[in-house]
């Protein structure tokens, strides 16, 4: 890049130094001249390179230009002045630039009235050599010596721009402050005496204004012009530095320049050289030939001292300054160092290295540098370690506040569950608390409904299927809405006990209604066939209704009928079967069985205690029969506390005695207290057709078919009143009704035959006759058996009326032999005997 | 706290679980439940919790072995929807496969199973969050 804008009043150095060093030296000054210049001049070459300078005003110039280089002139114009940055007792440092680098560069001329005296001469050149030899990076590198056009030298160095020490130690406003970043800088510091001990070469006069920090960091240990080449390095300057403090040369005089600080820490040119307030006893004393290593090794305690402390050993007036240096008065510079607060490690190192005995120091900046660099590298650690503790601190303090919160989290969301599991557990058993409150309203209801309906279905006929199927089916949707596990216990018993006894009375009701249709079908026939077929029943029906009397014991038989709410009923129902047993026993002739028989007659009366119905029982069961044991139970029978099966069982027992009409009485208030009970009224028309009262009996038998039309019996018993009576018609309705309910009667069918037979309609009766003997083959036989049986019981009339139609069967019968005449003979003698009997019972008072 | 942040995903999932359930409508109920027969009167609650808890410790179990690291609610949503669909999409086909009734009868509780699931499988994953894929990444 090509320099545009080269600032019009540059000054050009003269390079004639040749005369000033030898012409031995000439070769060398011809580097004062521009070799740009030359190179354009003699190849036509044109370079100009120039940086970007982004620190052009750091280093700012004091004055534009000087008398010393106003007048200087350069043969070359290698460097153009830019004005002077620094003047000091002996020299100035002007600021300048190498035209041919393109770089600015600091340029150090001696100050016009000493340019005549050769050994200052010889000193400034001294000083660019030795600062000169010296390359280490922190010790400001001299470019180049020269000489101007009026043959005074000057040589340039590096520019620094940045502060001094000083200036940054000025700036704090607590001693603490920037500690970590100054002892940085001293160590650099250090480093770079360190270097220049090893090269044999003391400082002599190390300050914190002789130390400039760049603006990048960079530390330069700068004014070598004090500088002393121990024995061992080169050149002394031993001699001119032999002369007390107190009588400075009258030429030499302290070095002033922008980085010097007060007038006490100013730099002294004489034989005692050096900043008084940095400066070791033995420098203050003018002890020059103790003078090495040790005194910048007390001057590094001094600016250590004042890092640490904000001041120097030595403070106040010059005078004061002086004196405390050369008596090494160092007791205030410790008592600050102790209370600096600083690591007592630093303390102890610069007690160590301004100690009034230079043996006690450390034997060069080396040693100082290792203690720094191992303090700042122990300091570094040390905040390494701090910044891991704290980072480890933070994060378990992280990890303990993420586990809290964890835990936290954890027990909300528990103690959220529980509620939630709570809450919904509740819900559900007040849900389910309700339904079950609902359903066992439900189950009350139907309860309730059920057993309503129940007591209707026991209040009616065991055979109404309608009252007892609502009743049963009341109870089905009970049982099923109890069959739920949630329901109470008292209701579930409440609701089992209501079950079994629905149950039990169904079966109760089924048993009564089973042996009113045994009763009714088999009272309503007077053949030994349907007496037969009744026992069968009455068997069946006892052993479906878990009384089975081939298997069970006697007393087991007993328990369990006495068990039953139907007690009662069963023992007239066993009653009944047990009659019928001795009829059909009497019937066959087979009188064997009969006490076997009667053993069953002990099972009714321990059944059924009641003593009136037990006497009626021993009373019927006495063989043969007591009338007047009979017209006794008769007199003491009070039908309005006994039901009408009593009467009943009364009337049964007087029923089989040839008899006067003692019984018409009773059966007619009977009759009046129960008028729809139909085996009363069957049994009452029944009685009166022993008497021939065929007109009457028709009236009661059809009371008993407007009670019960579906059995077919009645309407034959009635159809036989009718055609006794003469109604041959309306008989004729009867048995046809009759066949309508039953066709496989053939008793029936012989009745039928035997109106049409004497209405003349023999041929319709020759047909129901042999439809009679096809139902029953041996119908003829049972019929004359029947007669026969009827005859000796003392009903001659019905004993004649069973030998007419044994003798129209045995006629449509092959082998048939009996003599009708005979039998007719011996009923008409008995009804004569009957009728005069009766006559003479009703004309006796 | 590896311990604890388990059994808080469990507890979450089974929350949330819980809570989706409570809101269940009930024509999905009934779908569910309606072809099966001898059905109890009052349902045994403490197996339906049994059954949730269960659902939940898979959950929080099986979600950190396939924690891929990327946005919890993303990762969590697919696993939970993976879930539902391993668990009631091949039940429902079998049982379309057995049962004569509409798709629909079959198939809405599957989808209501992937809302479920996704709800718990989110739940889970914001519990675990993203320190899982440090703890799932081998050293």
């Amino acid at each position: 890049m090509v320099d545009e804008n080269r600032p019009d009043e540059t000054l050009p150095l003269d390079a004639g130094m040749a005369a000033a060093f030898g012409s031995s030296h000439a070769g060398d000054m011809t580097r004062g001249v521009s070799v740009v210049s030359l190179l354009e001049k003699t190849h036509g070459i044109h370079s100009r390179v120039l940086l970007r300078d982004t620190m052009s005003d750091d280093s700012p110039v004091v004055h534009a230009r000087r008398d010393e280089s106003a007048n200087a002139n350069s043969q070359s114009n290698r460097y153009q002045m830019l004005g002077e940055i620094a003047r000091g007792g002996v020299g100035v440092i002007m600021k300048g630039r190498d035209v041919d680098l393109g770089r600015d560069v600091a340029i150090k001329m001696l100050q016009s009235e000493h340019t005549e005296r050769p050994a200052m001469v010889q000193r400034f050149i001294e000083e660019a050599q030795i600062a000169g030899q010296l390359q280490h990076p922190s010790i400001l590198p001299v470019y180049e010596l020269g000489l101007r056009a009026d043959d005074q030298p000057f040589f340039t160095m590096k520019l620094i721009r940045g502060k001094t020490l000083s200036a940054l130690l000025d700036d704090r406003r607590d001693p603490a402050d920037g500690r970590g970043q100054l002892l940085g800088i001293f160590e650099q510091v250090c480093q770079a005496t360190a270097y220049a001990h090893s090269r044999g070469v003391v400082h002599r006069d190390l300050k914190p204004s002789n130390i400039m920090v760049g603006s990048f960091g960079e530390v330069q240990v700068v004014d070598w012009g004090l500088a002393k080449v121990l024995s061992r390095g080169g050149a002394t300057d031993d001699k001119r530095a032999s002369l007390p403090i107190e009588s400075p040369m009258p030429d030499e005089q302290a070095v002033k320049t922008v980085r010097t600080g007060s007038s006490a820490a100013q730099s002294i040119v004489g034989s005692v050289m050096g900043t008084p307030a940095y400066m070791s006893p033995e420098q203050a004393n003018g002890q020059v030939d103790q003078l090495d290593e040790r005194s910048d090794v007390f001057a590094l305690g001094a600016i250590l001292c004042e890092i640490l402390t904000g001041r120097p050993p030595y403070h106040g007036q010059r005078n004061d300054v002086i004196k405390q240096a050369s008596n090494a008065d160092i007791g205030d510079a410790l008592a600050r160092i102790q209370s600096s607060g600083a690591d007592e490690r630093l303390n102890a190192l610069t007690t160590s290295c301004l100690s009034s005995n230079r043996k006690d120091r450390p034997r060069d900046a080396g040693v100082i540098a290792r203690e720094i660099t191992d303090y700042l590298a122990h300091l570094e650690q040390e905040k390494r370690n701090l910044e891991i503790a704290a980072a480890e601190s933070r994060a378990t303090i992280a990890h303990e506040k993420r586990a809290r919160r964890l835990t936290t989290a954890l027990a909300i969301s528990v103690l959220f569950a529980v509620l939630l599991i709570t809450g919904t557990g509740a819900w559900a058993v007040r849900e389910q608390s309700q339904r079950t409150a609902e359903l066992e309203q439900s189950i009350n209801t139907v309860h309730a409904k059920a057993a309503q309906l129940l007591g209707q279905a026991k209040a009616s006929d065991a055979r109404d299927e309608r009252e007892w199927g609502s009743a049963i089916k009341a109870g089905d949707q009970l049982a099923e809405l109890a069959d739920n596990d949630s329901i109470s216990d008292e209701l579930r018993n409440r609701v089992d006990a209501f079950l079994a006894e629905l149950e039990r009375s169904d079966t109760d009701r089924r048993m009564l209604a089973r042996l009113d249709e045994i009763t009714t079908t088999g009272t309503t026939h007077d053949d030994i066939d349907s007496w037969i077929v009744m026992d069968g029943e009455f068997d069946d029906a006892f052993r479906g209704y878990g009384i089975d009397f081939s298997v069970l014991e006697r007393d087991e038989i007993i328990g369990r009928m006495q068990a039953s709410e139907i007690s009662e009923e069963l023992a007239f129902g066993l009653d009944l079967w047990i009659r019928s047993r001795m009829f059909i026993a009497v019937l066959n002739g087979d009188h064997a069985k009969l006490p076997g028989i009667m053993q069953e007659v002990v099972i009714v009366t321990e059944v059924d205690t009641d003593p009136y119905r037990t006497r009626c029982r021993e009373t019927f069961y006495d063989f043969p029969p007591k009338l007047d044991k009979g017209l006794q139970l008769i007199k003491e029978l009070d039908l309005e506390s006994e039901p009408p099966e009593t009467f009943l069982l009364v009337a049964s027992t007087l029923h089989t005695l040839p008899t006067a009409n003692v019984l018409k009485e009773p059966f007619r208030k009977a009759l009046l207290l129960y008028p729809d009970h139909f085996q009363l009224n069957h049994d009452y028309a029944w009685y009166l057709t022993r008497f021939q009262e065929w007109e009457e009996a028709a009236r009661y038998h059809t009371a008993a078919i407007a009670i019960r039309p579906d059995i077919d019996g009645v309407w034959r018993s009635l159809g036989i009143c009718l055609r006794e009576s003469g109604d041959y018609e309306s008989a004729l309705i009867a048995f046809e009704k009759a066949i309508d309910i039953d066709p496989d009667y053939a008793g029936t069918h012989t009745d039928y035959a035997l109106t049409l037979e004497r209405m003349g309609n023999n041929e319709a009766a020759d047909q129901q006759y042999h439809e009679a003997i096809r139902l029953k083959s041996n119908i003829a036989e049972s019929t004359r058996r029947r007669a026969q049986q009827q005859l000796s019981s003392g009903w001659p009339a019905q004993a004649l009326h069973s030998f007419t139609i044994a003798d129209r069967l045995g006629h449509r019968t092959p082998g048939w032999d009996m003599d009708f005449e005979h039998w007719a003979r011996i009923c008409a003698q008995q009804l004569e005997a009957k009728e005069a009997a009766s006559r003479n019972a009703r004309q006796s008072p | 706290m590896r311990m604890r942040k388990r059994v808080l995903a469990i507890v979450v999932c089974g929350v949330a679980i819980l809570v989706v359930n409570m809101f269940t409508p009930p024509s999905i109920q009934k779908l569910a439940g309606g072809y099966f027969k001898n059905t109890r009167e009052v349902n045994l609650v403490q197996y339906h919790l049994l059954a949730m808890l269960a659902n939940a410790i898979l959950l929080a179990t099986i979600y950190p072995s396939g924690y891929r690291g990327r946005s919890p609610i993303e990762e969590g949503a697919r696993f939970g929807v993976l879930m539902a669909l391993i668990v009631a999409l091949p039940d429902a086909l079998h049982k379309y496969a057995m049962i004569n009734s509409p798709p629909a009868d079959m198939f809405l509780p599957v989808a209501w199973s992937v809302l479920k699931y996704g709800v718990a499988g989110v739940a889970v994953a914001l519990v675990y969050g993203r320190d899982l894929y440090v703890d799932s990444v081998p050293a």
